[in-house]
């Protein structure tokens, strides 16, 4: 087995650091050697609960701790000028959703890390997912047939309660505000299961139903033709209890899931035509009693939705390290934020 | 004094804007959003703690600071956002404009409860908590915050540190001190023996608003509590007797809640590496931060501030069914 290690770096110490930060403390081939945060109070809480050292600039510290890999975990905005520092550093570099602005910033970017020799990435963390991961074997087996229509629906209230986005928006500076946070898993869930059919027609269109003027809009429905088949985007804030859904229906069956309530309902042939729909019935209540244990025991063991960053960090450090492909492609990166400035666009224009 | 108070529409917040005026301050607001007018002698600053730039104008000119914003709920990055976030702002726009006296309200949640013994006096010379990733989520940013005031007072910092104990007031009964319900109208109370470590809105922001006052206080830190404080059995009998409803409780002695608490934590680590996260009134440190058995004083407050609780509990219950009944 190849030893080598890998020194990481993060900048940004914000809500969705600590689910890098858990992979990194706990990862046997990853040294953490340093966190960056604009305040110092979160830097030096973040330095200690980790147990590796604060910096409140990032320069500084791709200076000081030569890291092989940067975490870019800040508010989107930043994203691209922190990413190029990394990269020009000689990092890899790992960046949340939305990588960027704007396909055309994007590329800007992918083409510095070309120049530089170093891999960047966008976290698709949500690809990893046990249930995701689910579904591809089926599709894999040929139990679904071809894919003709995938729904995913993201209702996450986003208006009110711990989740409120007030003026610290970290997406507020973008068009579609909270929809344009949570776009970028939208979209590259949507497309994973169509392979590499070629996107059509996209229509979309945006609100903000909550009056919330701090959270930008807060409803989306996009429709996109994808292949010969259609796929459909929804986020809404309204809805309860919130989900995460995933409806994915090909010419010889169906598979819904739940990120949030992870269950799985399979709709195929099983046995002779007529009985078929109540075997899938059987089947599935079967499944959905024991999905009901399994989330149980995996709330009380803190097997949370992000669980899919674990094996989407793994795999990215693999390729960093072994020199195995990274967990997402180039391809499947740009063809998602193709897809995401599409929907941004249709939507503006309305 | 001109006072700037942050966290100034809350449940305390308000409560201490109403005891500066009434003891002749001007008040100055800080609030996320426009509030009904507070009076000829409150103006409002409306922002954001954690965004200066709308309100560091309106702390330019005043004499004292009393700082009570703070997440109580929410996920730990939501409360450290908003508490120890909005305390490193304020604390860096107060050096820039050069308002040096702070009045912080802290929490009796900092304390290392499990390194006193059991049935001993927790006053303010008491151990702070050693171990802040075996406790909540308040009580861990709590201490972040705590850490901040103390490298302010440092750097030239004129602080006092208020720590108020369980504050009930209209709206907030504690539930008459239940570690959780078992039905609409039965609930588990442990240590129902136990001194309630309780000081009464009012009461507390009377002290809060004499801490900004006296320049006795300066450097002190004080715990808030309120005279003859009852158990928690006590602290039902006197809702009833002011007409609340009072869920019935099963008691559950310390020392049982305890050792269940215990040998949870023991398979937990046993058979899930520590991983598990169960409820709050299992977990001992989260536990033992409630619900231990000890003793609290009001003497440092008392001596330092020149505060008396103005309202005794069957008072303080009686205000709040009538703030009740007019609502």
């Amino acid at each position: 087995m190849n030893t080598k290690r890998a020194r990481a770096a993060v900048v940004g110490c914000g809500v969705i650091s600590k689910e890098h930060l858990h992979v990194l403390a706990d990862h046997p081939r990853i040294d953490l050697v340093g966190v960056c945060d604009l305040s110092p109070a979160a830097a030096a809480w973040t330095a200690d609960r980790y147990r590796t050292r604060p910096f409140t600039e990032h320069r500084t510290m791709l200076a000081v701790t030569s890291p092989d890999v940067v975490h870019v975990v800040t508010p989107p905005r930043s994203h691209r000028a922190i990413a190029e520092d990394a990269l020009r550093a000689g990092a890899h570099v790992i960046v949340e959703k939305p990588i960027a602005a704007s396909k055309v910033e994007l590329e800007a970017m992918f083409a510095l890390a070309d120049e530089c020799g170093r891999l960047l990435v966008e976290n698709h963390n949500n690809l990893f997912n046990d249930q995701v991961l689910a579904i591809d074997d089926l599709h894999r087996r040929g139990a679904l047939g071809e894919v003709v229509g995938v729904d995913v629906l993201l209702a996450l209230d986003v208006t009110t309660g711990k989740l409120a986005m007030a003026d610290g928006n970290p997406t507020a500076h973008l068009p579609g505000g909270a929809v344009r946070d949570f776009l970028t898993h939208l979209a590259y869930l949507g497309l994973h299961f169509f392979g590499d059919a070629i996107v059509g027609d996209v229509d979309a269109r945006w609100a903000n139903r909550s009056g919330n003027a701090y959270v930008g809009a807060d409803d989306l429905d996009a429709r996109v033709e994808v292949g010969a088949g259609v796929m459909r985007l929804r986020f809404d804030a309204r809805i309860a209890p919130e989900c995460f859904r995933i409806w994915v229906r090909g010419t010889q069956g169906s598979v819904e899931t739940d990120l949030y309530q992870p269950f799985l309902r399979v709709e195929t042939r099983r046995g002779p035509k007529q009985l078929s729909p109540v075997i899938n019935h059987a089947v599935n209540g079967g499944a959905l009693a024991a999905a009901s244990v399994r989330n149980l025991r995996n709330k009380v063991l803190q097997h949370t939705t992000y669980h899919g960053l674990w094996r989407f960090l793994e795999r990215f450090y693999e390729s960093v390290l072994d020199g195995t492909p990274p967990p997402v492609t180039r391809a499947d990166v740009l063809r998602t934020n193709d897809l995401v400035d599409r929907i941004v666009q249709t939507a503006s224009a309305r | 004094m001109k006072l700037f108070v942050t966290g100034a529409s809350g449940f305390v917040g308000s409560a201490v804007v109403a005891a500066a005026i009434a003891r002749g301050h001007e008040v100055v607001r800080l609030v996320r959003r426009a509030e009904p007018e507070g009076g000829a002698r409150v103006t409002d600053a409306v922002g954001d703690i954690r965004h200066p730039a709308s309100w560091r104008d309106s702390l330019v000119g005043v004499d004292a600071v009393i700082h009570l914003a703070a997440a109580a709920g929410g996920d730990f990055h939501t409360q450290f956002s908003s508490t120890v976030l909005g305390t490193e702002a304020l604390l860096g726009v107060m050096r820039d404009v050069g308002v040096h006296r702070l009045v912080h309200v802290s929490t009796f949640s900092v304390y290392d409860y499990r390194s006193i013994p059991v049935g001993s006096l927790l006053d303010e010379s008491s151990p702070i908590e050693a171990h802040p990733l075996d406790r909540d989520d308040y009580a861990q940013t709590k201490l972040v915050q705590e850490q901040l005031v103390h490298d302010f007072a440092l750097s030239g910092g004129e602080v006092t540190i208020v720590r108020p104990g369980a504050v009930y007031g209209a709206g907030k009964l504690w539930d008459a001190g239940l570690a959780m319900r078992l039905s609409r109208g039965v609930g588990l109370a442990y240590s129902p023996l136990a001194h309630q470590k309780l000081t009464y809105l009012e009461n507390c922001a009377e002290a809060i608003v004499l801490a900004a006052e006296r320049p006795e206080a300066i450097g002190a830190t004080v715990n808030i509590v309120d005279d003859d404080l009852p158990t928690q059995r006590g602290f039902a009998r006197a809702q009833r007797r002011a007409g609340f409803v009072v869920p019935r409780s099963v008691p559950v002695p310390y020392r049982v809640a305890i050792l269940t608490a215990s040998t949870l934590a023991l398979v937990n680590r046993r058979f899930a590496g520590g991983k598990a996260k169960l409820p709050a009134f299992v977990v001992p440190a989260k536990l033992d931060a409630q619900y231990r058995p000890l003793r609290y004083s009001n003497e440092t407050a008392k001596r330092v501030l020149g505060w008396r609780p103005r309202y005794t509990l069957d008072e303080a219950l009686l205000r709040v069914r009538d703030v009740a009944a007019q609502t």
